[in-house]
């Protein structure tokens, strides 16, 4: 293996991991919160490569807004899961489940029947061309998602550290009664995790949009491998999330480019069930799972 | 008198069923018998999964089970030539024995967590499936399973089962006999012990029931009935491939046990029967079928959790509670 | 008896007489059925082709039905989406016989051939694949062809050859399915009889979304030219759009490119040359007053933007990929008046030549196949130039591939894909 195909490796990787924390961090958000476990979570992931569908290729927004936007219109669809899946089936956490595996379904034909379930949709690169980095070439398209990544995380380090609301989430992910008798609202922190939720993962659909084919059944990989990323990192640990993504997306890069990518999964869920044996809270977990 | 109802109305009701399915190749269009057929299969995948659900296991790797009875009859079928009344208990052991092999980890694991585990475990196996040409035929799967016929050209008792006649009486006769045996199991004190782990998982173990153990053996008799039905599908359909059990598949298992119920013994039974009638029914629905069902499982969760087979007794609650706020105001 | 009980008598016994009655006058219907992807990375070959297909039915049916020596016949097109697995296929095919007693199937072909014919041999449906390497001995009524696969995909690394003799290294990879286990192994064995070194020769799983690392490892065996094979039209695009953007220079050939979805991913100059078979009717090389160029206005006056039924798409290969087949069927029913699936493929392959939308053809392929099922037509080899497919040639198959024939079977037989060993 020569230099460059190391370097081109790793460059896969760490876009692959980057997307995979982009999704898995919204998981471990909600499931920490009133263990909102969402089966649509690659729905929602689905939904944001459309949104940069519908307003970058056919109406024609610039695709930085259109990715920007991707963040509020997937975020307020997580918000309508919180209210009407999660809420009342709050405290069984596999009705909730099984309730947003359905709604899954009912997105994939929205998203199907408005734009077409045949062709997939091929989104004009916005940033077409390649730069090299010590003979790798990557694409500028791939290259910007590593910082993006990095400044949504960041991002949402600083809220959850810094802001009150942030602060308040984190109390209430670690001690709901303990919350509730200081005064935050248990409704407002849920709706809250599912909003952060579905932005992040619509913001990580709308950054892969250009670079993976969009169709009505896109999420549904990266949905399993956000849940083997959460229960590797621990269920409701963000920062074991982050590492888990980047470990698996390591992994995975690395075995789909010397075998194939069917081995990668296969790969990628006996290292969960490895984690799970030996230490079944996860990396980072506290919460056994 | 009030005793004696119930029963002997489950057994003229369960004669009528009997009767109707022993008549129904005479009454439907021969593609309708096929659906039949299919229908009599799911009866027994989702009998098997309540046994599971008993005890408070649900899982998701339930189709993947009987995706391992299915190839497991395509290549003792196909590739060894084996005849059906070797190749189907084989079919049913090994599907047992994997999932003894799914149990053991598993049932260190509660709840949720198990549930994900489950999946990702049946994941699993569908990508070995898929990588493995042989003997699993990769993403071509296995095609063309051999049906079998009973005796030789000539002799009085030849039956061939490329008739859709004789396999769907032949499913019958498993699917009969399936459901006497789980309802058996259930009405045991076996079965009565395991549905206590889920009512109280504490107490049942200080009444010396192992509770870990249990849920192994739940686990591995569900899994040999799962295999069952996957070896009638590999035979029936006579084609397989790893996207035959998928996650679309899966979830229509739960929306079965979900709107049916788990708690008696007919819930899932309701459920089965109910969907696929949906199902047929909504066919004009085409791409929105599935939007369909998304909101059943949804509605069904969050409005009525206990699923179908609670309906009696939430009506009735509901007309009691209107009765009394009409004496109270 | 009461009055009203004898009306409601009367009244059902009208209604009962009137239903078995009528319909007599009607007139004859056939059912054609279109068993294909229509939905997921294969929709590229499947959906597409439903176009053709109404363009013909409905101008078949304008005229009255076709006329199957003297008595017309009405058409009538059932679509069913196999989503390009075996077990759906089979599903369909069922409905489709069962229910609606289909004389003809449109298919794509692959593990959804395989899975539906013991069935649809028993049943005696002709069915047209897109892939020849569908033919096999035990199924008498699977006729393909039209498709050019795989003698495109054969003669791709001989034109490449001729082109530039220099060239050495031949990279080939293609999704793990019937389709491109099979005309892969056609595709090397025929690259190696052209003396070209095959570099790389794999297959990526059908699940991939992600063709980076695969394109890497690609790259790294330093080919001069990368053959795509028959990778559905949406795994083209991914791999194109990696091999541009991980820097590669050298050539590129597929069976199929759909040029309108590469270019939103890779800028012209990129498959400036690229080699594909599918060419477009509006090719200056047929003609302006070509059965080819009428196709082709027809279809943009109907699909096309502006069109009654536009479907918001350029025209493609696979448009016509599929009606090529129906029209020789329809052929061969008028030939042997009868729709008896038997009757109709023996006319085929008794018959001299028959005409197809790239020209005459003739029934044969039983060397390859064990079988003369395939209608062998004069074969397009188009280049990219500017971004759009112009013929640059068109190959006779029959004399390339007399002298290589044994060192290809030979290799084929050694993949395990001869069709006696599948």
């Amino acid at each position: 293996m020569g230099v460059d195909t190391i370097v081109q490796t790793f460059a896969n990787a760490l876009v692959l991991g980057s997307i995979y924390a982009m999704v898995a961090v919204g998981l471990a958000i909600a499931f920490g919160v009133m263990q909102m476990a969402n089966f649509a979570h690659g729905e929602l992931f689905m939904a944001g490569s459309y949104v940069v569908f519908a307003l970058y290729t056919l109406v024609g927004i610039p695709f930085l807004i259109a990715v920007i936007l991707a963040f509020p219109i997937v975020a307020a669809i997580g918000m309508v899961f919180e209210r009407s899946i999660f809420r009342p089936t709050r405290g069984n956490v596999l009705a909730g489940f099984m309730a947003t595996a359905g709604a899954g379904f009912i997105l994939q034909v929205l998203v199907g029947q408005q734009w077409g379930v045949g062709l997939m949709r091929t989104i004009q690169t916005p940033y077409p061309g390649s730069t090299e980095i010590l003979g790798a070439a990557i694409s500028y398209q791939r290259l910007l998602i590593f910082p993006a990544t990095v400044v949504m995380v960041g991002g949402l380090w600083y809220f959850l550290t810094r802001v009150k609301q942030g602060k308040a989430l984190r109390a209430c992910a670690q001690d709901p009664e303990a919350a509730v008798l200081q005064g935050i609202g248990l409704n407002k922190m849920t709706g809250l995790a599912m909003l952060l939720s579905g932005g992040f993962a619509g913001v990580g659909g709308a950054l892969m949009a250009p670079i993976i084919p969009v169709t009505p059944y896109m999420g549904h990989t990266y949905a399993v491998t956000a849940f083997i990323i959460v229960i590797v990192g621990g269920m409701a640990s963000i920062e074991g999330a982050v590492i888990a993504a980047f470990i698996l997306g390591f992994i995975h890069t690395i075995v789909s480019t010397m075998y194939d990518s069917v081995t990668a999964t296969m790969v990628g869920v006996f290292f969960m069930a490895l984690v799970l044996i030996l230490k079944p809270t996860g990396l980072m977990g506290r919460v056994k799972v | 008198m009030s005793k004696f109802n119930p029963s002997t109305h489950l057994l003229v009701g369960s004669l009528v069923v009997i009767v109707f399915f022993i008549l129904a190749p005479n009454l439907v269009s021969a593609y309708r018998l096929e659906l039949l057929t299919i229908f009599l299969i799911n009866v027994i995948l989702a009998q098997s999964y309540r046994l599971m659900a008993t005890t408070g296991d649900w899982t998701l790797c339930h189709y993947i089970l009987m995706g391992v009875g299915a190839y497991a009859t395509g290549i003792l079928a196909k590739m060894a030539g084996l005849p059906f009344y070797v190749v189907m208990p084989m079919a049913c052991i090994v599907t047992a024995f994997v999932s003894l092999l799914f149990a053991i980890p598993l049932s260190r694991t509660l709840g949720f967590a198990f549930f994900i585990a489950s999946f990702a475990m049946g994941e699993f196996v569908r990508h070995v499936w898929l990588k493995f040409h042989y003997p699993f035929g990769g993403a071509r799967g296995i095609n063309g399973i051999p049906k079998h016929e009973i005796g030789q050209g000539g002799e009085w008792y030849f039956i061939n089962f490329w008739d859709s006649r004789n396999f769907y009486y032949f499913a019958l006769v498993f699917t009969i006999l399936t459901l006497v045996i789980l309802f058996r199991i259930d009405r045991s004190r076996l079965g009565n012990a395991w549905k206590s782990i889920y009512t109280d998982r504490e107490l049942s173990e200080s009444i010396g029931i192992d509770v870990s153990k249990s849920r192994v053996i739940v686990f591995c008799v569900s899994g040999f009935f799962a295999g069952l039905a996957g070896s009638l599908l590999a035979y029936q359909i006579g084609s397989i491939d790893p996207q035959n059990f998928g996650m679309v598949e899966m979830v229509y298992l739960i929306i079965w046990c979900v709107v049916g119920g788990v708690k008696t013994y007919w819930g899932p039974l309701i459920g089965v029967l109910s969907m696929s009638v949906v199902f047929e029914l909504t066919r004009p629905l085409a791409e929105w079928r599935p939007a369909l069902f998304g909101l059943i499982l949804i509605l069904f969760l969050v409005l009525l959790p206990g699923g179908l087979e609670t309906l009696p007794t939430r009506i009735r609650e509901m007309l009691n509670k209107t009765s009394k706020q009409r004496e109270a105001g | 008896m009461s009055m009203l009980q004898i009306v409601l008598a009367a009244g059902a016994t009208s209604l009962i007489v009137a239903g078995s009655v009528g319909g007599a006058a009607a007139q004859e219907t056939v059912n054609i059925g279109f068993l294909g992807a229509l939905s997921g990375p294969d929709a590229g070959w499947g959906l597409p082709g439903l176009t053709g297909n109404e363009m013909f039915v409905d101008r078949v049916n304008a005229e009255g039905g076709l006329d199957v020596c003297g008595t017309p016949y009405l058409l009538n097109m059932i679509a069913f989406d196999d989503e390009a697995t075996g077990s759906k296929a089979l599903q369909g095919a069922k409905q489709l016989v069962l229910e609606h007693d289909v004389k003809f199937i449109s298919a794509i072909g692959g593990n959804p051939a395989d899975a539906t014919h013991p069935f649809l041999t028993q049943s005696e449906v002709v069915y047209a694949s897109l892939i020849s390497t569908d033919i096999k001995p035990d199924r008498p009524y699977l006729i393909a062809g039209g498709d050019v696969t795989p003698r495109i995909d054969m003669m791709r690394p001989w034109y490449h050859k001729q082109r530039n003799p220099e060239l050495q290294r031949w990279a080939v990879l293609s999704q793990d399915d019937s389709i491109g286990l099979t005309s892969q192994a056609w595709e090397v064995g025929s690259a190696l009889a052209d003396g070209w070194d095959v570099v790389y020769d794999q297959h990526y799983s059908l699940d991939t979304v992600d063709f980076a690392p695969i394109v890497t490892a690609v790259l790294a065996t330093d080919p001069d030219v990368v053959s795509l094979n028959l990778s559905y039209p949406d795994f083209v695009v991914g791999i194109l759009e990696q091999l541009h953007s991980q820097g590669y220079e050298g050539e590129v050939s597929a069976n199929y490119l759909d040029s309108e979805s590469i270019l939103t991913k890779v800028p012209a100059e990129f498959i400036e040359g690229a080699v594909d078979s599918f060419p477009l009717f509006d090719d200056p090389h047929w003609g302006t007053d070509s059965v080819q160029q009428k196709f082709f206005d027809d279809w943009t006056a109907r699909y096309g933007p502006g069109g009654p039924d536009d479907v918001k798409r350029g025209i493609t290969g696979i448009d016509w990929d599929h009606v090529i087949m129906l029209e020789i069927w329809a052929q061969g029913v008028q030939t042997a008046c009868s729709f008896k699936a038997e009757e109709v493929v023996a006319a085929l392959r008794n018959a001299d030549e028959v005409d197809t939308l790239l020209g005459k053809g003739h029934f044969t392929g039983a060397e390859m196949w064990g079988i003369d099922n395939m209608v062998s037509t004069p074969v397009p080899i188009n280049e990219h130039r500017s971004g759009v497919k112009r013929v640059q040639a068109v190959a006779d198959f029959a004399e390339w591939f007399e002298p290589r024939k044994a060192q290809i079977i030979e290799h084929v037989r050694s993949k395990g894909m001869m069709f006696d060993q599948r």
